[in-house]
């Protein structure tokens, strides 16, 4: 297994007393996978992707990358993890600094980890990525600013492939995008998928979006796994009520086909 | 009209605005190229010539030693302007090192910066100026130093708020993932990305401190009487001001609009600051 997290539980203090976020949680990604994590809102996504990221410490559990344990790990094996771990997270509003452009943006995983060091040869990897990713190469002196939704999240996807990670982890990346662009980034993501032999550890709080790009899918629940197996397994035939739930609510699985619903309104910071 | 409704009325007119810049960037001119600009004839006494009122030889009249009051008002403008600019830059430049070191820093330097910067804050700043200034000895230097030494705590405390506040953004968690150093996330993700609220801070600091330097020689630990200062004109001349009005109403007033203008100033980058008022996405 490329990554793995065995029962992390991770509390917060608050005016109630401590809460559960996260509560013996196990997970695992093989080279190549696409592995999807489904769960309602609130139920501990984003913690669970803040530990294994190695953003926030968990109360328990082990994060291991490449058969590194990477709690208590040294800087030059963070870095290393840094170098071959990347995110894409949910608000392309608020996930890319105003003040930087996008060669800047782009371009700054190959300053941090040296792998290009001369402005040109930067500047020629930054325009390739962009027109991976579907943007044009002129976008480069722009600011983020400048772009929609759907296109702030394909600088967000080019900034972190363009250290060709192995592992991209992305955190409903598609739920703040008009629905009419959720199909089409997340059709961005199964060919980088597959173009660069990426590794994804996919989450989102509906099924549907999932079903189009993975094939192993976890349901969280309250902070809990209570289900997980193959794409087939969970989807025709899932054990938990909440996982029977969640799919009697997402009447229609193909995201291009998909009614419109009430649009989430951009962060406004 | 209070002065808020002053500031509203100046937030919503494009007009005003360029009539704050034009004034503020007079009044600049005036503190660098004003003593150029100024006859020599102000640093001399012409008692033949004293108290004239306002005329079209002496605008705004002279004082009790004969000089041209409108001029000495030109040439003092470096006394009180730029002097202000140059102890706002000083504290500013403490506060913003004090801020960052408390914001990147272990966090038991964060807590010592802290609590140094809070007793600076628990100080009556002006208090502690003055009795700083009477220490050295009342002068120009010693107002300047003291306000600067006294006017950091409230930069350092509002900047390293603001330094958390950013340092919690998701683009700077993302360049963590990224693999950023601590010095990289400061120096090209959080600051530049906090600073702007500073220079809108120092424009109204400026106006403060243009009121803070005038009182400061007004009650005499500031500059003193031979200065063009414009605190130490007015205090010079309250003397004699039933003779001659105008002798304190002129620097009187340079001291009002100065700082008025300064903090009108504020307010309107403030609003060009606000990227809901500046875009129309
Ligand atoms: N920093 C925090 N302090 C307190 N509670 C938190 C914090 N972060 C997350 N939580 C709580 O943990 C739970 C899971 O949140 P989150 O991981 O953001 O869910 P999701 O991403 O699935 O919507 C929520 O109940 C939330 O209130
Ligand atoms: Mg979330």
């Amino acid at each position: 297994m490329l990554f793995e997290l065995a029962h992390i539980t991770k509390t917060f203090p608050t005016a109630q007393g401590r809460i559960t976020s996260l509560d013996d949680v196990s997970l695992s990604v093989g080279e190549g996978q696409a592995v999807g994590l489904v769960g309602e809102s609130g139920s501990g996504k984003t913690t669970l992707i803040r530990c294994a990221l190695l953003l926030t410490q968990p109360d328990g559990g082990a994060v291991t990358f490449d058969g590194t344990s990477m709690l208590g790990a040294t800087r030059e094996q963070v870095r290393q993890f840094r170098r071959q771990v990347q995110l894409v997270f949910q608000d392309p509003f608020s996930s890319l600094n105003p003040r930087m452009t996008v060669e800047e943006l782009v371009g700054e995983g190959l300053v941090i980890h040296g792998i290009e060091n001369s402005a040109a040869r930067r500047r020629d990897s930054v325009a390739e990525m962009l027109t991976v990713v579907g943007l044009r190469p002129d976008d480069m002196k722009r600011y983020p600013n400048s772009f929609s939704g759907g296109q702030r999240q394909r600088i967000a996807i080019a900034r972190a492939l363009a250290i060709r990670p192995r592992l991209l982890v992305c955190d409903e990346p598609v739920s703040a995008l008009d629905v009419s662009v959720q199909a089409q980034v997340i059709n961005l993501l199964r060919e980088m998928q597959k173009a660069l032999g990426l590794t994804i550890l996919f989450v989102a709080h509906d099924l549907a979006v999932v079903r189009h790009l993975c094939a192993h899918v976890y349901v969280l629940n309250r902070g809990k796994i209570v289900e997980s197996g193959s794409r087939d397994q969970v989807f025709d035939h899932p054990t938990h009520p909440y996982t029977q739930a969640l799919l009697a609510a997402v009447p229609i699985p193909d995201p291009r086909r998909r009614p419109p619903r009430r649009q989430p309104a951009p962060a406004a910071s | 009209m209070t002065l808020a409704a002053v500031r509203r009325s100046v937030q919503s007119s494009g007009k005003l605005d360029m009539f704050v810049f034009a004034l503020t960037g007079f009044l600049i001119f005036l503190a660098i190229f004003g003593p150029l600009l100024a006859p020599d004839s102000i640093y001399r006494s012409d008692i033949g010539n004293a108290l004239q009122p306002p005329s079209g030889a002496h605008w705004f009249g002279t004082d009790d030693q004969g000089r041209d009051i409108f001029w000495r008002l030109v040439a003092g403008a470096q006394a009180t302007l730029l002097s202000s600019v140059l102890i706002v830059a000083a504290y500013s430049l403490i506060g913003v090192a004090v801020a960052t070191i408390a914001a990147v820093g272990p966090k038991w330097l964060d807590e010592l910066l802290m609590r140094i910067t809070d007793i600076g804050l628990a100080l009556p700043g002006l208090i502690v100026a003055l009795g700083f200034a009477a220490a050295l000895g009342p002068s120009l230097e010693s107002a300047i130093i003291a306000k600067a030494i006294t006017g950091w705590p409230v930069t350092a405390r509002l900047l390293r708020s603001i330094l958390m506040q950013t340092m919690t953004a998701q683009y700077v968690v993302g360049a963590q993932v990224l693999g950023a150093s601590k010095w990289r996330l400061m120096t090209r993700h959080v600051l530049p990305n906090s600073l702007d609220i500073l220079i809108v801070k120092w424009a109204g600091d400026i106006g403060a401190t243009v009121l803070i330097l005038a009182a400061m020689s007004f009650i005499g630990v500031g500059a003193q009487a031979p200065s063009a200062e414009w605190g130490a004109m007015v205090a010079d001349a309250k003397g004699y001001v039933s003779s001659a009005w105008w002798a304190v109403a002129a620097p009187g007033a340079m001291i009002a609009i100065t700082s008025v203008a300064f903090s009108l100033l504020g307010d309107i980058l403030q609003v060009w600051r606000d990227p809901s008022l500046r875009d129309s996405r």
